[in-house]
């Protein structure tokens, strides 16, 4: 059971590093994460299906497709608000937050338009058998590696926000962008190489999924809407190394769950679990940014 | 004239900060108090104490006779104490005299019901709250402006406009924080007329000001304070030439 | 000349239903507050409902047990919920949704994942709008009373709202209250109209509709909801032949709402037409501006 665990918080948790940290550096709740996730485990799954291309090949251009479309959603929803600076009734963490379910509902729209409604599956020939044997368990090596993967993700990731050049300035610009830009800091920059990374992220996050669960469809951001906010929350938001903790938690209320009590009362969990998390402890663990939150 | 507004022994900790320490001060209807004191000295917080808007670890407050230690801020407002403050806290997508009827009519709490109903006494009250918030645009030459977006106004208006929500409310204290900042010199004269008309209504007011000579011309008498203390209080040219006073805005002279 | 804008009676009553929604959304959003919890209270007075006429009860029994859960659960969710806002409050909201979802599904008395069925189809066109306009006429009211003029400065700035006498605490409270009553409603008007009622339709896509309704429509004022939730309802049967389209055009049209014209339809009205807007932009009793005219000022 715990190698479940561990495989459901890589996936888990490739996702919600690429929420948190749009949030905490864009001060955004980017609600078309969830959609960018589907499509790129659709992307991936139709390029190998379709055009017959080979899974690393494929692999490659979604994580660069995740990217790409991460900074179209900056440059279409986020950055005219930015400019702007967005003044209405709403505080202007709401404005983006709605451009950007606008654009979560359009990537719906795109992804049944190019892939069609019905449930897509990776070829059998790409899907890779092998599993790992720990102890008395097994697990798929495509978890172990997307999980190992994750967590050196992360380690990295908190490296070069603390120690690097690059993380100072991204760290510089979350604060405050205006004074960030009086020391040169090229702000518009480095949120767009935030945006990439979180993109990315997701596209990471949905090639692990597919090849873990072998299915997806325009469906799929949907479950992980809701329950994205509870992987980012539980670690705090704007939190790097709390998406580890968040995704490792959550999986493992969702596994064990699963295991012990009846079939489906593990979503209950989860989300009754989000809704306490927000009335004691907002900030979760690691929390950062409580601007938007408890007064 | 007996104080109507006295607030005894307030302090109030943020953290490791000792913000305010036992403060005293008191407030009576038609006087002035000014209230003088470096950056950081504690000022705002003890406003933010005085009107409400924080909770005093200690001491007590007392209006007309009601106690109105940790009570909540709307409590304080619907008695009649007012404030402004100093980064301008403004409505910015309401007109103006949306904002103001919008104060005028929480602070004086009208029956919603009754006017929902159509109530004819509640509607002649509505009414009322109608003229007073003329009378209070009129007070700081605001009327002209009344459609105005609030966000469109200029800096100084929107300065008067933070008088004029007091003055919808119908206060009886005041409390006015930093209320000349960043106006140009020749509004001041008027200002200083202005806060001293509404003094004269029998408002008690407490003027918070870092322009000395604005601070001579309009207040009575002065309170002055440092590091969350108060210093001392008394007649404004005594409390102007204390030495402690003098020291604590300057610094001592080095020999 | 209603056929032609793809209007019939199904339509019409999905806009009834969906303005009623909007509405419902509106009394928090109008007060400032992202509760966006109203699917959830859909779902408790469209399940009300939709037992208790299977069950050969009365519609007004459902209705009624209705309101009794979703009020007290209003008013909990507030005040539990009170030292949040923004982003956190939303997702606290949302979280409720989910639950209130989850909840119906694991429930096998709320008949789980199928959905009830044979709900009678007891509302009528005429009676939903009906009671499209007699909400309309409460919260005319209830905009230019103190309380809308309080629900106006929360929204702006907390603090001055406080500072001018409201009790804030008080106010979420009533305001979602408010919320959860017409939400109910709302789901009580689906039940009886569409005759089936099943989990999937209470969810994140539900919410969305809403707010796009009232984001579109104009957040400021209580009617720009009410547009909103037509012109959005009315879209979808516009274009028909462009059905696949469908999601292009609801992002599509919010985004362009966020970007272009965050303040909706109303606010468009309400600004770029003063004359206009002094009429509609109704304060209470007489118009400031006749009165000061009177004055002569």
């Amino acid at each position: 059971m715990t190698l479940d665990i561990v495989a459901l918080a890589g996936i888990y948790g490739m996702y919600a590093c690429g929420l948190t940290l749009v949030f905490g550096v864009l001060e955004v709740l980017n609600l078309a994460h969830a959609a960018t996730f589907a499509f790129c485990t659709l992307l991936a799954m139709y390029l190998t299906t379709t055009q017959a291309w080979p899974l690393w090949q494929a692999a490659l251009i979604t994580v660069l497709a995740g990217a790409v479309v991460a900074i179209a959603i900056d440059r279409i929803a986020f950055w005219p608000l930015r400019r702007r600076g967005a003044v209405t009734a709403w505080g202007k963490h709401i404005g983006p937050l709605l451009s950007s379910l606008a654009l979560a509902t359009i990537l719906l729209g795109v992804d049944q338009v190019a892939f069609g409604l019905d449930p897509r599956h990776f070829p059998d020939r790409v899907l890779p058998t092998a599993t790992l044997h720990l102890g008395s368990g097994a697990i798929p090596l495509v978890s172990a590696v997307s999980t190992a993967l994750f967590v050196v993700l992360v380690i990295a990731l908190t490296a070069a926000l603390r120690k690097t050049r690059w993380g100072l300035e991204v760290r510089a610009v979350a604060e405050q962008s205006t004074t960030a830009a009086l020391f040169g800091v090229n702000g518009e920059r480095r949120f767009i190489e935030t945006m990439a990374v979180s993109g990315a992220l997701a596209a990471l996050a949905g090639l692990a999924y597919g090849l873990t669960f072998n299915i997806a469809s325009p469906d799929t951001s949907s479950q992980l809407d809701v329950k994205g906010f509870a992987l980012v929350v539980l670690g705090g938001l704007g939190s790097v190394p709390g998406s580890l903790v968040g995704a490792t938690v959550i999986a493992a209320i969702e596994v064990s769950g699963a295991k012990w009590l009846p079939h489906g009362t593990e979503q209950l969990l989860v989300f009754g679990v989000l809704f306490l998390l927000l009335v004691v402890r907002p900030q979760g663990i690691f929390g950062t940014k409580i601007a938007a939150g408890a007064r | 004239m007996t104080s109507i507004f006295t607030a005894t022994e307030l302090s109030k900790r943020f953290g490791g900060v000792q913000a305010v320490v036992e403060a005293s001060l008191s407030l009576r209807q038609g006087v002035v108090s000014g209230l003088l004191g470096p950056n950081g000295a504690g000022k705002s917080t003890l406003v933010d104490l005085l009107s409400g808007q924080q909770r005093s670890d200690s001491g007590e407050i007392v209006l007309d006779g009601r106690r109105l230690t940790s009570q909540p801020a709307y409590h304080f407002a619907r008695l009649g104490v007012a404030r402004t403050f100093q980064t301008s806290r403004l409505t910015n997508n309401l007109t103006v005299s949306q904002a103001l009827q919008g104060v005028a009519c929480s602070s004086r709490h009208v029956s919603a019901w009754g006017y929902i109903l159509g109530a004819r006494r509640t509607r002649k009250l509505y009414g009322d709250v109608k003229r007073d918030v003329i009378s209070a645009l009129q007070a700081v030459d605001l009327h002209k402006a009344a459609r105005n977006y609030v966000r469109d106004l200029g800096w100084e208006q929107q300065r008067r406009l933070e008088i004029a929500r007091a003055l919808a409310m119908d206060c009886r204290v005041l409390l006015l924080d930093e209320p000349t900042a960043g106006m140009h010199a020749g509004s001041l004269p008027g200002f200083s007329a202005l806060i001293r008309s509404i003094a004269d209504r029998g408002v008690a007011v407490l003027l918070i000001e870092h322009n000395v000579a604005f601070m001579r011309a309009t207040a009575d008498e002065l309170y002055a304070m440092d590091a969350g203390q108060m210093l001392l209080n008394g007649r404004v040219a005594d409390v102007l030439s204390d030495s402690r006073v003098v020291s604590s805005y300057l610094g001592t002279a080095r020999q | 000349m209603l056929s032609f804008l793809g209007v019939n009676d199904p339509v019409l009553l999905g806009m009834a239903v969906a303005a009623v929604s909007a509405l419902s959304f509106f009394a928090v959003f109008g007060a400032g507050q992202f509760n966006v919890s109203q699917p959830g209270f859909v779902a408790v007075g469209a399940y009300s409902v939709g037992l208790t006429t299977t069950n050969h009860m009365p519609i007004f029994v459902g209705v009624l047990i209705g309101l009794a859960i979703s009020l007290p659960l209003a008013a909990f969710l507030v005040l539990v919920t009170q030292r949040l806002s923004g982003v956190y409050l939303a997702i606290a909201t949302l979280a409720f949704v989910e639950l209130v979802q989850e909840i119906i599904i694991l429930t096998p008395a709320l008949k789980g994942p199928l959905g009830i069925y044979g709900i009678p189809l007891a509302l009528s066109p005429t009676s939903a709008w009906l009671i499209v306009v007699a909400v309309c006429l409460v919260f005319a009211q209830l905009m230019r009373s103190r309380i809308g003029l309080a629900m106006v400065l929360l929204r702006e700035d907390v603090i001055v709202a406080r500072g001018a006498g409201v009790n804030d605490r008080r106010l979420k409270v009533f305001t979602a209250c408010l919320s959860a009553t017409l939400a109910s409603a709302a789901g009580a008007m689906t039940a009886l109209s569409t005759s089936y009622i099943s989990p999937d339709e209470f969810s994140f896509a539900l919410l969305i509709a809403i707010m796009t309704a009232v984001i579109v429509g104009g957040s400021e004022r209580y009617w720009g909801a009410v547009i909103g939730a037509v012109i959005m309802t009315d879209l979808p049967e516009l274009t028909r032949a462009a059905s696949d389209y469908r999601p292009f055009m609801t992002g599509g049209i919010l985004l362009v709402a966020i970007l272009l014209a965050p303040e909706g339809i109303a606010g468009v009205v309400l600004r770029g037409r003063p004359r206009l807007a002094r009429r509609l932009n109704v304060s209470p009793g007489i118009t400031l501006a006749k009165a000061l005219r009177r004055q002569r000022v």
